[in-house]
């Protein structure tokens, strides 16, 4: 933040109020693991926590808007990636006080919004747990909005007179909000015109679907405190938590050395095939995926390495990009993925069968991947390790496990050696898939419990037991990091649950199933409209509000079409997963060119092959429903 | 332009219940010449039952059709519908609903609603994954409470039992796991959301009649007329009759229904376990009156209920002593 002539004492408060809002936001996601974690311990007793649930579930609310409010102090709310076409200069710097002033308009929208909502809460509302009433945890709902607000305005310029503009926006909002009535006799239309060009500039994303809500809304002659009740329905529903406990997981396993300890075994394991360092980027991508689910988190941290290694190994440089491209959301389809556990939760389907279902389309996308990667790999001549586990780094080089018997070690061939070494030193992020899915599906623990028992774990595997992350400033980094990346994501969710809201309040889906079944009677050509549908709400939406908003409209069409609604879940997600790598806004592409620090077109260029062969994969999940029902089938769970 | 009340229930799209309030819907057009109509949200699109009471309260809805939970986050004295084996049959338990009415209805109009018509949902039954017929074999069983309902918990672990408190989203996956053996709901509902095909065994004791109830905001009460309000009372009216005349026989064919999909029903009344189910009902009633059940009310559906109790035996033992007189 630029507090150039701003006195002494505001820097200083300024600054004592960021430390108490890392330190709140740190404390409160120690809280969400720890918590669920003690109910487990408690339950084996044949008791259980009072209020361990709801108080976990406000845990969740309360991170979503600390979250969104670091996220904005770091300029780092999610907005789309048509921002970045902006050229620099002045025409930037206007758009960016443009953006920031109807973001703060409709924020502010939102915030008053919420101050209804908890004074209505107050006047009769009931108790969270424990003597701790609702409007307590509904709170940070106004509050957070204000700072956002108040961020969003800060930051659209450098300059006083940016600033002052955007503030405008903040009076705009206050003004429409206290004069509800009469803004309900206008059309929504130019609104929302003015927050989609607002968008397409590079405003939040956030504020586009929030003030599409509030002028819909507004103009059907609802209270806007709708808006906000479906915010924090959505955000103390009882699986959320799942969420930032996952992420959290992912975030501690990036910042470890687990990529390297990863890529190390299955280069041991299948480095002498050509072909395989393609084949091993696949597998280890769709391994972190599952964890970061969708958060784009795997192309920033393991793009590097792979990268890296793909160079070293012989492969041509575009092939390498559009493989990392397209790997960076493999894996979405596999348990615990967190786009399954959101399409459950907003389809209320049972999740796990979301994830038994995923299991063969997850791994057809992979297959399908990394037999691209062998035949590139027997084109190229490239394949067989070039690089040893040494020189990526000395605590994970070969021969580093002591364990292993001298006589063994002159007897084996050194691959061997290597497999085995590799394995043992990569045994505990090796069995955190067998420790997560074990919990879940033996019945010891439900998905939130196992999401936290996933953060205990990679937290103990990487900061106790390799010691990668250090206790203290690093470990409060990686918490803060994470806050800030799961309240970009949960602000965007909350608030596409108020658009949602609206959307039921029409009873649009009754309209669209109507609609739809007038005009087509086939259901493959109905799958096939889907299948275009939803590349194009993935090129256009991130997974996460893509789910709030689409799913239950989409649902009640399957229904109509007999697509069993788990199979419809798995194209759901395989859809949306295309439309990441789908130019000219797929969220991979961009992620891609900032970490390989390549221009956009070229990165489209080199995603093509994979878009068309992910392409053939998601027209087999779609048409090939054994794909996904047969082993719920076998399991006689359908 | 008319007025179209929006009103939102947990009942889903399709089942007996939205049968009855589409109906209602038509009588009140039909009745008010298209002055007032009825646009129903099923199924919980609207949220569950405490987000919906928020959103009427907000001014989003004006009507909603609640089970007797939603009900007791306005009045707890509505509670006194979650009294175990409290009715023997569901004649005593229509009667002495007749009698609470006025007073309920007062309880819900100081909170600004409107009661329009009762509902019933059907008796809650235990339905296990294990068989379970004694009160000891229940005790066992891992049984499903509502994550946040404090109370409830603790009644079961007071009562010997083991409650494990869960969200209901976990209920499918708890049954499958493991994690939970048991759960107590009405029939009609085990049937629509697929529970009987993970807990197949099925208790054969009636616990609780889950009631409900249309209730209208007194805001949106306001903008009826005098005359148009006359025809919204009556379509409730009916809707109720409607609803008590079938729910009774829709359950018992749900049960049947059921057990020929392979649900096993263990029998429980009329055998000789089923004084132990009633002094453990009885333990758990003395637990909750004053605590959950305001002691007023307890006290007044009692006296309801002993005093019918007494006139139906008088009645049933009249033409008895004419018999043997003769
Ligand atoms: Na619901
Ligand atoms: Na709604």
């Amino acid at each position: 933040m630029t507090e150039r002539g701003a006195v002494a004492p505001f820097r200083a408060l300024v600054r004592l109020l960021h430390r108490v809002e890392d330190g709140l936001s740190s404390v409160l996601l120690a809280a969400m693991v720890l918590l669920p974690l003690a109910e487990i311990v408690v339950r084996q007793t044949g008791t259980g926590i009072p209020g361990a649930l709801p108080f976990e579930q406000h845990l969740t609310l309360w991170i979503a808007f600390l979250g969104a409010a670091l996220a904005a102090r770091e300029g780092r709310l999610l907005a789309l990636a048509t921002g970045n076409f902006l050229p620099e200069g002045r025409f930037r710097a206007i758009a960016a006080v443009f953006t920031g002033g109807v973001s703060a308009m409709v924020t502010t929208l939102l915030g008053r919004a919420s101050l209804d909502l908890v004074q209505i809460e107050r006047e009769g509302g009931i108790e969270m747990a424990a003597g701790v009433p609702v409007w307590v945890g509904q709170a940070v709902m106004p509050v957070g909005f204000a700072v956002l607000a108040l961020r969003l305005a800060w930051k659209s310029s450098e300059l006083w007179a940016g600033r002052a503009l955007a503030a405008f926006g903040i009076v705009l909002g206050l003004w429409i909000g206290g004069s509800a009535e009469a803004f309900g006799e206008l059309p929504a239309t130019p609104w929302l015109v003015l927050i989609l060009a607002s968008t397409l500039l590079g405003g939040p994303i956030f504020a586009a679907l929030g003030g599409a809500a509030v002028f819909l809304f507004l103009s059907d002659f609802v209270p806007l405190a709708a808006i906000p009740a479906e915010s924090y329905r959505l955000a103390v529903s009882p699986t959320l938590a799942a969420i930032p406990l996952f992420t959290l997981t992912g975030f501690l396993l990036a910042e470890g050395g687990a990529s390297e300890r990863l890529l190390r075994v299955f280069r041991a394991l299948f480095g002498w095939a050509p072909g395989s360092t393609a084949v091993v980027c696949a597998v280890v991508c769709a391994f972190f995926t599952v964890f970061t689910g969708g958060s784009g988190v795997t192309i920033l941290a393991l793009g590097g390495v792979l990268f890296a290694a793909l160079s070293a190994d012989g492969y041509r440089e575009r092939f390498s990009l559009g493989l990392l491209t397209s790997s960076g959301s493999l894996g979405l389809l596999l348990p615990p993925a967190l786009p399954l556990i959101l399409f459950g939760i907003v389809a209320e389907v049972p999740i796990e069968d979301l994830f038994i279902g995923g299991i063969l389309p997850g791994l057809l996308l992979i297959a399908l991947i990394a037999a691209w990667g062998v035949r590139e790999g027997l084109r190229a001549g490239a394949g067989g390790t070039s690089i040893s586990g040494k020189e990526e780094g000395g605590a994970t080089g070969p021969g580093d496990w002591e364990g292993l018997p001298p006589v063994l070690r002159r007897l084996l061939p050194p691959g061997v050696i290597e497999m085995v070494s590799a394995v043992w030193v990569g045994k505990w992020e090796l069995l955190l898939p067998v420790v997560v899915l074990g919990a879940f599906f033996s019945g010891y623990a439900t998905l939130v419990e196992t999401a936290a028992l996933a953060a205990l774990y990679a937290f103990v595997v990487q900061c106790l037991i390799h010691r990668d992350v250090k206790l203290g400033k690093p470990l409060l980094a990686v918490f803060r990091q994470c806050t800030v990346l799961v309240g970009g994501v949960l602000i965007i969710l909350v608030v596409a649950m108020g658009l949602t809201s609206w959307l039921v309040d029409v009873q649009a889906a009754q309209g669209l199933v109507e609609l739809v079944q007038n005009n087509i009677e086939s259901k493959i050509l109905f799958l096939l409209l889907l299948n275009v549908f939803l590349l194009l709400v993935g090129c256009l939406m991130d997974i996460f509000s893509a789910t709030v908003v689409v799913v239950p409209l989409i649902i009640p069409l399957g229904l109509a079409f007999g697509v069993d609604p788990i199979h419809l879940g798995i194209i759901f997600v395989a859809n949306l997963e295309l439309g990441y790598l789908t130019p000219p806004v797929g969220l991979n592409l961009f992620l891609a060119s900032y970490r390989f620090e390549r221009p956009l077109l070229e990165i489209y260029r080199a995603a093509v092959p994979a878009l068309v062969i992910l392409g053939v994969g998601v027209l087999l999940i779609t048409y090939v429903p054994v794909l996904t029902l047969g082993l719920l089938d076998l399991l006689g769970r359908s | 332009a008319g007025f179209t009340i929006k009103m939102a229930t947990l009942s889903p799209d399709g089942s007996p219940w939205d049968g009855f309030f589409e109906s209602m819907g038509q009588d009140w057009e039909k009745g008010t010449d298209g002055r007032v109509s009825l646009t129903i949200y099923p199924g919980g699109v609207a949220g569950d039952e405490p987000d919906i009471l928020r959103k009427m309260k907000i001014g989003q809805y004006h009507a909603a059709a609640l089970s007797v939970s939603g009900l007791a986050d306005i009045s707890k004295d509505f509670t006194v519908f979650e009294i175990p084996l409290f009715f023997r049959s569901e004649q005593e338990m229509f009667h002495v609903l007749g009698e609470l009415t006025p007073g309920l209805r007062a309880k819900l109009d100081e909170k600004g609603f409107v009661l329009l018509g009762w509902g019933y949902v059907g008796q809650v039954h235990f339905f296990t994954n294990r068989r379970a017929r004694t009160v000891e074999e229940m005790q066992r069983l891992k049984i499903f409470t509502w994550a946040g309902d404090e109370a409830m918990t603790d009644w079961w672990r007071q009562g010997g039992f083991k409650p494990v408190a869960l969200a209901a989203t976990d209920i499918v996956t708890g049954l499958q796991t493991g994690m939970i053996d048991a759960l107590a709901v009405p029939p009609i509902y085990a049937m629509s959301v697929q529970f009987f095909k993970r807990a197949k065994y099925f208790a054969d004791i009636p616990l609780i009649p889950m009631m409900g109830a249309i209730v209208v905001t007194k805001r949106a009460w306001n903008r009826v007329s005098e005359a148009d309000r006359k025809v919204l009372v009556e379509g409730g009216r009916r809707a109720e009759n409607r609803i008590f005349e079938t729910i009774p026989t829709i359950e018992q064919a749900t049960i049947k229904l059921m057990a020929s999909q392979g649900l096993e029903v263990v029998p429980i009344v009329g055998t000789e376990v089923e004084e132990d189910w009633k002094r453990i009902a009885n333990d758990f009633a003395e637990d909750m009156r004053g605590k959950t059940v305001p002691e007023a009310i307890f006290d007044r559906a009692t006296a309801v209920r002993d005093a019918y109790r007494e006139q139906q035996e008088a009645e049933a033992a009249a033409p008895a002593a004419s018999d043997s007189g003769r």
